[in-house]
């Protein structure tokens, strides 16, 4: 992904640390990193390994960007290389110090990272009944809701590029968001399950 | 709930768009591209990966100098069975209580059931304003998690902060952020159980911050 590769203008802006730049670095290699994240560490259960938490890879996604965000780390980048090749260094050595202090397994991560599936939910992303609980009451969202349920949970856009598709303010997106928080907090409270939510 | 948790659901075990949002302010944040949003703040709130380190000395000193009474003060009154937590202030390497103004105050919590957040006041004892360290000028509140140990609060409160004297801090925990009303009516609620079905901690210490 040559992100910078032709573009001086841009590498000087993101080593001076100019956020609109930096984001739109974040917003490029994201899938990336998450990519590394999910396959480079997993859970240490009884009966083996098993996926991380989608809580535990968001941490590491953020660590991973953090340490690739320091004025160190932006000012080491030459700009002569591509820029993915030098994030996955990061990645992997943030990935494998996260991993080891949260007492995960540290997972080899193959060198074609393009042979890796792409970053995707895991398939038993809670328990049984909270999932159902979950499934129905997105099936039974109102259009207005499902709409950003949609943009923001399924597609997991930016909240600018949701607001933007939806035609409302960025407030008035949060509040949208919040009622479907809301929602299925009530949902689940009423089945007994709040409790079984982490 | 913790918003984390339902976005997590709401995502089906993506990183759903609230997450990556909060992913990529936090990352600007720890890498110093923008300032925390308590910089704007009078009262001077402190945080990061060293306070961990910071803190892990203060609980040792706190917990071979904290007279019984102190703790005794501090453990929550009943509420919900497992809700027995304990939460307190102090600064590394000092006295139960006592503060410098070049100190940073933390919040420790232990024994907490339930995943919660931490809302915190000081009253000073001569009488005079109360001053606010969480929840934060956004309604935001540190979070705490369900835990048996120790752990302190991701943020302290540069103590000169404060003006030099006597105060007394309190500190509710809670499943929801609450409000400043709520947290009022929380601290000062006879006991846990008459304080809401959402506190998981409430106490109170004293704490005198030196020039």
């Amino acid at each position: 992904m040559p992100f910078f590769r032709g573009r001086a203008d841009r590498l000087q802006a993101f080593r001076a640390g100019e956020r609109s730049v930096v984001e739109e670095v974040y917003w490029s290699y994201l899938p990336l990193v998450e990519k590394i994240v999910r396959h480079g560490v997993r859970q240490t259960i009884a009966s083996g390994t098993s996926p991380v938490p989608a809580s535990d890879v968001a941490d590491a996604v953020q660590e991973v960007f953090a340490r690739a965000f320091r004025e160190r780390a932006r000012l080491a980048y030459d700009g002569i290389r591509d820029y993915g090749p030098f994030l996955t260094t990061i990645a992997r050595n943030v990935v494998a110090d996260w991993g080891r202090r949260r007492g995960h397994a540290v997972v080899e991560i193959a060198v074609d990272l393009d042979n890796l599936p792409s970053p995707m939910g895991e398939q038993n992303w809670a328990e049984e009944a909270v999932m159902q609980i979950v499934e129905r009451y997105i099936s039974e969202l109102p259009p207005e809701l499902r709409r950003v349920h949609e943009l923001r949970y399924t597609l997991a856009q930016s909240q600018n590029d949701a607001a933007q598709a939806l035609g409302v303010s960025r407030q008035r997106l949060r509040t949208l968001e919040e009622k479907l928080r809301r929602g299925l907090e009530r949902g689940l409270r009423r089945a007994g399950l709040a409790g079984r939510v982490k | 709930m913790r918003r984390d948790a339902l976005d997590g659901l709401l995502g089906r075990g993506r990183l759903a768009g609230p997450t990556r949002d909060r992913i990529l302010e936090g990352a600007l944040r720890d890498a110093e591209i923008v300032r925390p949003r308590w910089y704007r703040r009078k009262i001077l709130l402190w945080g990061s990966p060293v306070l961990a380190c910071a803190a892990a000395v203060a609980l040792f000193v706190a917990v071979k100098v904290t007279p019984d009474g102190n703790m005794r003060d501090m453990r929550s009154k009943g509420g919900e069975p497992g809700d027995r937590g304990i939460v307190s202030v102090e600064c590394a390497g000092r006295a139960a209580g006592i503060c410098a103004a070049s100190d940073l105050i933390l919040f420790r919590v232990e024994a907490v059931a339930r995943d919660g957040f931490l809302a915190a006041y000081a009253e000073p004892a001569a009488g005079g304003e109360r001053i606010w360290f969480f929840p934060r000028a956004d309604g935001s509140a540190p979070a705490v998690r369900a835990a048996e140990a120790p752990q302190v609060a991701g943020e302290g409160v540069i103590a000169r902060s404060l003006a030099p004297g006597r105060y007394r801090v309190h500190l509710v925990v809670s499943t929801r952020p609450l409000s400043k009303p709520e947290i009022l009516a929380a601290s000062l609620a006879a006991s846990l159980a008459a304080s809401g079905p959402d506190v998981i901690v409430i106490g109170s210490a004293p704490l005198e911050v030196t020039p």
